[in-house]
């Protein structure tokens, strides 16, 4: 019984681990995430074009697309920057979390993601 | 008996063994020589010709002083046929100086009767990975047209990947050059001039002019330094060079090709509006490179383009774009890790961290009138995923995700595709009387791939 419970919780950790923020008004984006040591690899697999998409790495880097078309786009991270004007080090730090976050993606509401 | 009783697993295990080990006994394994990673060397020849002259040369001293030249050929009317033997390493074209029986009596080595009564003044040899077809003049306006097809049949059914045509004089019909060209023949050399198809010349010689049909280029050693006596052709790998030397064994000045074969489309012998190996613009994509999104087009490309689009000059795609800051290079351009595909890319492009995409642009002018195309044919060739635009409106696609594209967009990945057919008979509207412009973009499909390849050709048919 207590091998099922933790079996349990596990795969709610890591169903968790991949997943979107869950506010009442916001929608979940359909997206996917992957890496290299120099690109951020994001997949919308939503069936319409995000507009002026914030993606964000580790609550402090960030990038604004204007559009992010359906399908896999690379970005370098170099352009990915903080409040400070500097730009994501992928040697110096590791990602931690990568937060999307599309305005009025459907209506009024807007589109979340996080990885 | 009882030893197998005593021991029955290891007598099955032993029994397992010389079943599995018994096909090697019926395989012949190398006994004598090492393993090598190493690959091996690329096929090579030097075949030498001898240039017009009025007077007659000593063959075999030619070949004594050049060792590396196993056979040379040359006019019939070169060979002094008093006063030396016949020579097998000698490889006459037949120019008139002597009559058919005489010739047939004179070289007994050569084949015989490859068209019938034209005993053995054509011929072919097949040496390392050429074939060399030896006619002349007569033999194909006479037989008109026998000997055209008894060329064609010949290469198309040449096991060797490539052609070298020596004829005594190069024919003033226009049919003659496109049978070549359609054949992909690489050479033809005449008594004093060597044709080349213009998009297999990578080293031009400094004397390469405009040969009798727009395809094919032709130089002329012997005009350009009067002490050229022999010219040396050599192949290595895919590369044919022809090199023209003095007396003294001094190369003066040479023309080399890529000989790199392609599986070519059979609508090839179509008019090019933009030919294979063509010199494009091409600029690596970026932030600087503008695309605008058209009244009315579907960025999500969920729905096929049903009306004609257009798109402001500043836009990449228009026709009116501004490109003159964007670099040259011939096509096909890309980079690779591939060895054997590096050989194909004739301008290696850097990669660039900032973006799997580069962009392509050229012009190109149709002097007549294009409502008159009953075909129009692309035939392109592209590593990972393209989207080509004719004057700023999109004809064709493949490999990438319909709609929207950015610089940042990654295309599916794929194998290299070469010269790959697309029927673009619906776009001819989208051509005009005058310049016209093909804009290509081209994506890898994942940052960090080595692999991008673009070229391509469009061709035409009309009524």
């Amino acid at each position: 019984m207590r091998k099922i419970g933790l079996s349990g919780w596990a795969m709610i950790l890591l169903l968790n681990g991949c997943s979107y923020a869950n506010e009442p008004d916001q929608l979940p984006l359909i997206a996917s995430i992957m890496t290299t040591n120099q690109h951020l690899i994001i997949q919308n697999g939503d069936p319409i074009v995000w507009k002026n998409a914030t993606i964000t790495i580790d609550d402090r880097y960030t990038y604004h697309a204007e559009l992010v078309p359906r399908g896999s786009e690379s970005i370098p991270y170099t352009s990915f920057i903080d409040e400070d004007g500097q730009a994501f080090h992928p040697v110096l730090l590791k990602i931690r979390e990568v937060k999307i976050h599309v305005p009025n993606f459907v209506g009024d509401k807007d589109g979340t993601f996080k990885w | 008996m009882s030893f197998f009783k005593k021991y029955k697993l290891s007598s099955m295990m032993l029994l397992m063994f010389v079943i599995i080990a018994s096909p090697l006994f019926l395989t012949n394994l190398p006994m004598e020589g090492s393993f090598s990673k190493s690959t091996p060397e690329q096929t090579a020849f030097r075949f030498g010709y001898m240039l017009d002259k009025t007077d007659q040369v000593n063959i075999k001293e030619w070949l004594d002083k050049n060792k590396s030249i196993p056979f040379i050929a040359g006019a019939d009317r070169l060979f002094d046929k008093k006063s030396t033997v016949p020579m097998s390493n000698f490889y006459p074209v037949f120019d008139g100086s002597s009559s058919l029986e005489q010739f047939n009596a004179v070289y007994p080595y050569l084949p015989s009767d490859a068209i019938e009564n034209f005993g053995r003044s054509i011929y072919t040899i097949d040496y390392v990975n050429t074939r060399f077809l030896f006619l002349h003049d007569k033999a194909i306006l006479d037989s008109n047209p026998t000997g055209l097809n008894w060329v064609q049949q010949t290469v198309k059914t040449n096991k060797q990947p490539h052609s070298v045509v020596f004829i005594n004089k190069a024919p003033a019909f226009l049919s003659f050059w496109e049978t070549m060209r359609n054949l992909n023949v690489n050479l033809v050399i005449t008594e004093d001039e060597v044709f080349a198809p213009a998009h297999l010349i990578i080293q031009e010689p400094s004397d390469l002019s405009l040969g009798q049909h727009p395809d094919w280029k032709v130089w002329k050693p012997a005009v350009q330094f009067t002490d050229t006596q022999l010219l040396v052709i050599e192949g290595k790998g895919e590369r044919l060079s022809v090199k023209a030397i003095d007396r003294q064994g001094h190369p003066l000045d040479q023309l080399e090709e890529d000989v790199t074969p392609f599986e070519l489309n059979a609508n090839e012998n179509m008019p090019t509006l933009v030919g294979m190996k063509s010199v494009w613009r091409y600029h690596p994509g970026g932030n600087d490179i503008h695309i605008t999104l058209p009244e009315g087009y579907d960025i999500t490309g969920e729905n096929p383009i049903t009306k004609r689009l257009t798109v402001p000059p500043e836009d990449w795609r228009s026709s009116q774009y501004n490109d003159s800051g964007w670099s040259l290079g011939q096509a096909p351009l890309g980079h690779t890790k591939n060895n054997e595909m590096k050989r194909v890319i004739h301008k290696t492009l850097p990669i660039i961290a900032e973006s799997p995409t580069y962009y392509f642009r050229k012009s190109f002018v149709i002097n007549e009138d294009p409502s008159q195309f009953t075909k129009l044919l692309l035939h392109v060739t592209y590593e990972d995923g393209y989207v080509v635009y004719l004057n700023g409106e999109e004809v064709s696609r493949d490999g990438i995700r319909t709609g929207l594209l950015t610089h940042s967009s990654l295309a599916f990945h794929n194998e290299p595709a070469i010269y790959q057919s697309k029927d673009l008979n619906n776009h001819i509207p989208k051509l005009v009387k005058g310049t016209n412009v093909i804009a290509v973009e081209v994506h890898r499909s994942h940052p960090k791939s080595p692999n991008l390849l673009f070229d391509l050709s469009l061709s035409y048919e009309k009524q």
